[in-house]
């Protein structure tokens, strides 16, 4: 009977959609709105540009070799940091095509030869992720003293996540670590004065964004600013105010992390390699897994967010994903999401040997590939990822929405991730935090239609009524409860999906049992996969004292980050721990003291990876 | 609410025995949007009680390393009421050190040298304090042969590690009820002699002023002038209760204040004020 009900349902709502679109053609579209915050009107779907996709193609790449040697005579005071900004040092052209199967970078330097790595196991994946980019969001105005890195410039995209490195300095001593943290002899350690500037700087210019701010470092709690500069991000606008951080200071002094809620901190981007002890001791601490434990439990009890981020190298931890997987799902009352990182060579590990890096090389097909095997087709790479950019199509909505509020508009533009689509990748799941039932959204909702939906309805631009009537029938035509979990209705779903977009649609509600969980694969370049049409769209650009730099220039690529660095450092590290004290750094595979652990569920008390479960690229 | 034990669930409400866990307590547990509230030209700055925990234990760990702060010790504070003289007095008193108020309009010689630590509210007292002591901080500024209050808390900021914070905690545990706490000058006959109360004795004032006026959510305390006995003692039971918002206003402008802020408790007036 409800089978019946749902069908009939179904069919009213394609009716509808079908004779809102027959008018829709009939009429031209309505000019976009033009908000206060936006550089212009709100961008129709074919006035967005893409960067180039598909493959054989070409695209501007670097010299592994040439960039470190350029990098190194700049820090030694032999080359003038011009060069680095206008002198295209190290930029050689790179084809990506397939290859037996796989996807492929190729590139050769006139002086060190020819350089090869792998972007993909499955073309076909990319394939489809790639089909699913919706278009670059807005050219930014006015950012010209922000954007100022040559080609490494962020020219599209009113970003995602503005990260800023609090400090270097690092209360753990991890191989590998992307910034070399207390290692590179010196401090670096911004005042709070030099983080409410970037934090305003990042805020006056169009697009005006709704970012989330993440504090890292380093470890970002150790800085004696941390608190104020939660507080001043959140009283200046920002979004949503996260710290990149391994944990321990909430594990060891529990007070600190209500002070941090209270001050305005609300997302743990949260180191965490795996569910157990074993699976954890490549950093050094033998009970790091009970440590994180603890620290979960303290940050929900805070009532801060927390999304675990674990970087997968191939053949070290790559049979932790499944198990990381389960864990998120048993503990969703706790966690928002997972983000996996598929290794990316820098810091101390440019200089791996080419074996080593082939061996160790993970890309984000691999772990769609994964979870199918381990999920036994549940997550399907081909149904049920999108890249990260897809989700600009939600925000192009919510923005539109808004716009239509008149005089009580918005005065951000909404979180906009627009990132390439070789950037990153993300499953959807609703995830039922009583009964644990759970699925990828896409198993129930055709994601690929409802998107298109967005598209039409975005473009014709009507008013508020129709655009919500539109929006309420593609919802009902695009929904199939036949295929959701127990329990999951289309008015759950709807609730669930109007808190995502910030209450565009309706009042906004609490989540009660049922969450979305976000389950990402974010791929940042090395020098050996390095992709200048990918570094100009970033959406997660590092803040610093020479402006806005894109993620992947800073950390990786022409390695801004040692540049910037060495041009602020505040001390030597020996001076400093002379004038300032030591802090205690916890390494040499010893535990931590950490009382009143409390065990969290694991799918299986002692998950065992499965041998030979990695899955390769031969 | 957290214990600071562990992380456990804690369901008791009775008071402290001392100041130092009525400290401790309310940092943990409180239903206030600012701890302290300071005029700061048009408008009231505030101190929620994150940032009045952050500093209280950056002081506390600045005055360790360098000031030789200890259980048992005396800090003395030069000045009237405000938020510095919360934060140093707080930061001795969780400590089991004794903190001296004195009024910076008092001629008796300051006897700097009986204190670990002495605290002035301006580079002008720096003459008056006789002898070179330990540390000596500044509130407005640097001073010669110290520091800056806000040097001081940026030295704090660099030492608030986890670990250090959490020993300031159990140092804090363990201050016994005996130790002295409050101290004023009690005589100003140019042979300058202190009384103390105890930790457990100020509680009990504290207790008695609960009792007297039951802390409620949003209740804004008044004060302004010198830092009385009874002024310090209604301070700490206001910033103890983790509800009351405690104003610490200019003596210059007090009618000015209360018309704009119309609290609900009067604790102290400079134009009223009598010495202990």
């Amino acid at each position: 009977m409800l089978e019946v009900l749902d069908a009939v349902v179904k069919q009213l709502a394609n009716l509808g959609w079908g004779g809102l679109q027959a008018v829709n053609t009939r009429l031209p579209e309505t000019a976009s709105p033009s908000p206060e915050w936006a550089p212009g009107p709100l961008l129709k779907s074919h006035e967005r540009t893409r960067p180039p996709l598909g493959w054989p193609r070409e695209t501007d790449s670097l010299c592994p070799r040439c960039v470190v040697e350029t990098r190194q005579s700049i820090l030694r005071g032999e080359r003038d940091l011009a060069d680095l900004v206008d002198g295209h040092v190290g930029e050689i052209k790179a084809r990506i095509s397939e290859d037996e199967g796989r996807l492929v970078i190729r590139k050769t330097c006139p002086q060190h030869g020819i350089f090869e790595d792998l972007l993909s196991i499955d073309p076909e994946f990319s394939r489809v992720i790639e089909s699913r980019y919706p278009g670059r969001d807005f050219r930014a105005i006015g950012d010209e003293l922000i954007h100022r890195h040559g080609t490494s410039t962020i020219k599209y995209g009113r970003g995602a996540v503005l990260t800023i490195d609090l400090t270097n300095r690092c209360n753990m001593m991890c191989n590998p670590c992307f910034m070399d943290a207390n290692q590179v002899g010196y401090v670096h350690e911004l005042t709070l004065d030099e983080i409410k500037q970037i934090l305003d700087d990042s805020i006056s210019f169009k697009p005006r964004r709704q970012m989330s701010v993440q504090f890292s470092g380093g470890e970002p709690t150790m800085s004696p600013h941390f608190l104020e500069a939660c507080r001043y991000a959140k009283e200046v606008g920002y979004y949503s105010v996260q710290a990149a951080t391994n944990g321990l200071r909430f594990a060891l002094e529990p007070e600190f992390a209500f002070a941090a809620k209270e001050a305005g901190f609300d997302m743990a981007y949260f180191q965490f390699d795996g569910v157990s002890n074993d699976a954890n001791k490549h950093r050094h601490i033998s009970n790091l897994f009970d440590v994180k434990q603890k620290a979960i439990d303290v940050m929900h009890s805070a009532g801060i967010d927390i999304t675990p981020v674990t970087t997968i190298v191939n053949g070290v931890n790559d049979s932790q994903v499944g198990p990381l997987l389960d864990f998120l799902l048993a503990n969703s009352d706790k966690m928002g999401g997972i983000s996996f990182q598929p290794v990316s060579f820098t810091g101390r590990d440019e200089d791996i040997t080419d074996e080593d890096r082939r061996q160790r090389r993970y890309t984000i097909s691999h772990m769609a590939h994964e979870m199918q095997r381990y999920y036994d087709g549940k997550i399907d790479p081909y149904r049920d990822w999108y890249p990260l950019g897809a989700m600009g199509g939600f925000t192009a909505l919510a923005d539109h929405l808004r716009a239509l509020n008149g005089p009580d508009q918005a005065s951000f533009g909404g979180i906009c991730c627009s990132c390439h689509p070789n950037c990153g990748s993300s499953v959807l799941i609703v995830s039922n935090r009583k009964t644990k039932s759970w699925s990828p959204i896409t198993q129930f909702f055709d994601m690929e239609r409802f998107m298109k939906d967005i598209v039409v309805i975005c473009d014709t631009a009507r008013g508020k009524k129709m655009t919500l009537t539109q929006v309420a029938l593609s919802f009902l035509r695009n929904f199939d409860s036949r295929k959701a979990p127990p329990g999951m209705t289309l008015f759950e779903f709807l609730k669930l999906f109007n808190g995502k977009m910030g209450g565009s649609l309706m009042t906004k509600e609490k989540e009660q049992d049922w969450t979305v969980l976000w389950v990402g694969g974010m791929w940042f370049q090395d020098l050996w996969t390095y992709d200048f049409r990918r570094t100009e769209m970033c959406v997660i650009p590092y803040a610093t004292q020479e402006g806005e730099i894109s993620f992947c220039a800073y950390n990786t690529g022409v390695g801004w980050r040692q540049i910037v660095e060495n041009m602020h450092m505040v001390a030597r590290t020996k001076d400093w721990f002379e004038t300032r004290g030591r802090h205690k750094i916890y390494a040499g595979d010893r535990p931590m003291e950490v009382p009143g652990v409390r065990k969290l569920r694991v799918l299986g008390d002692t998950p065992q990876p499965i041998p030979g479960a990695h899955i390769t690229a031969s | 609410m957290l214990d600071a034990d562990g992380g456990q669930l804690r369901s008791d409400t009775d008071a402290p025995a001392t100041l130092a866990s009525l400290f401790l307590g309310a940092m943990r547990r409180h239903d206030r949007k600012a701890a302290l509230l300071q005029r700061d030209g048009a408008r009231w700055r505030e101190t929620p009680d994150w940032r009045l925990e952050r500093q209280v234990i950056r002081l506390a760990l600045f005055l360790k390393e360098r000031g030789a702060l200890s259980p048992g010790g005396r800090v003395l504070i030069v000045s009237r009421l405000r938020p510095e003289l919360v934060v140093a007095e707080l930061a001795a008193l969780a400590q089991g050190a004794a903190a001296i108020v004195v009024d910076p309009d008092e001629t008796v010689p300051y006897p700097a040298s009986q204190a670990g630590a002495v605290f002035v509210a301006d580079p002008a007292l720096r003459g008056r304090i006789g002898e070179d002591p330990h540390t000596l901080v500044c509130f407005d500024g640097a001073i010669e042969g110290g520091t800056a209050f806000t040097a001081a808390l940026d030295l704090g900021g660099t030492l608030d590690t986890p670990e250090r914070a959490q020993s300031f905690r159990s140092a804090a545990r363990a201050v016994a009820p005996e130790a002295k706490a409050l101290g004023w000058l009690a005589a100003s006959d140019r042979a300058a002699r202190f009384d103390f109360i105890t930790q457990g004795e100020a509680m009990a004032a504290v207790r008695a002023e609960w009792s007297a006026a039951p802390p409620r959510k949003d209740v804004v305390a008044y004060l302004a002038g010198a830092a009385t006995l009874m002024a310090r003692l209604g301070l700490l039971a206001g910033i103890g209760d983790g509800r009351t918002s405690c104003a610490l206003g200019d003596p210059a402008r007090e009618a000015a204040d209360i018309a704009e802020l119309n609290p609900h408790r009067i604790l102290a007036l400079f134009s009223k004020q009598q010495r202990p």
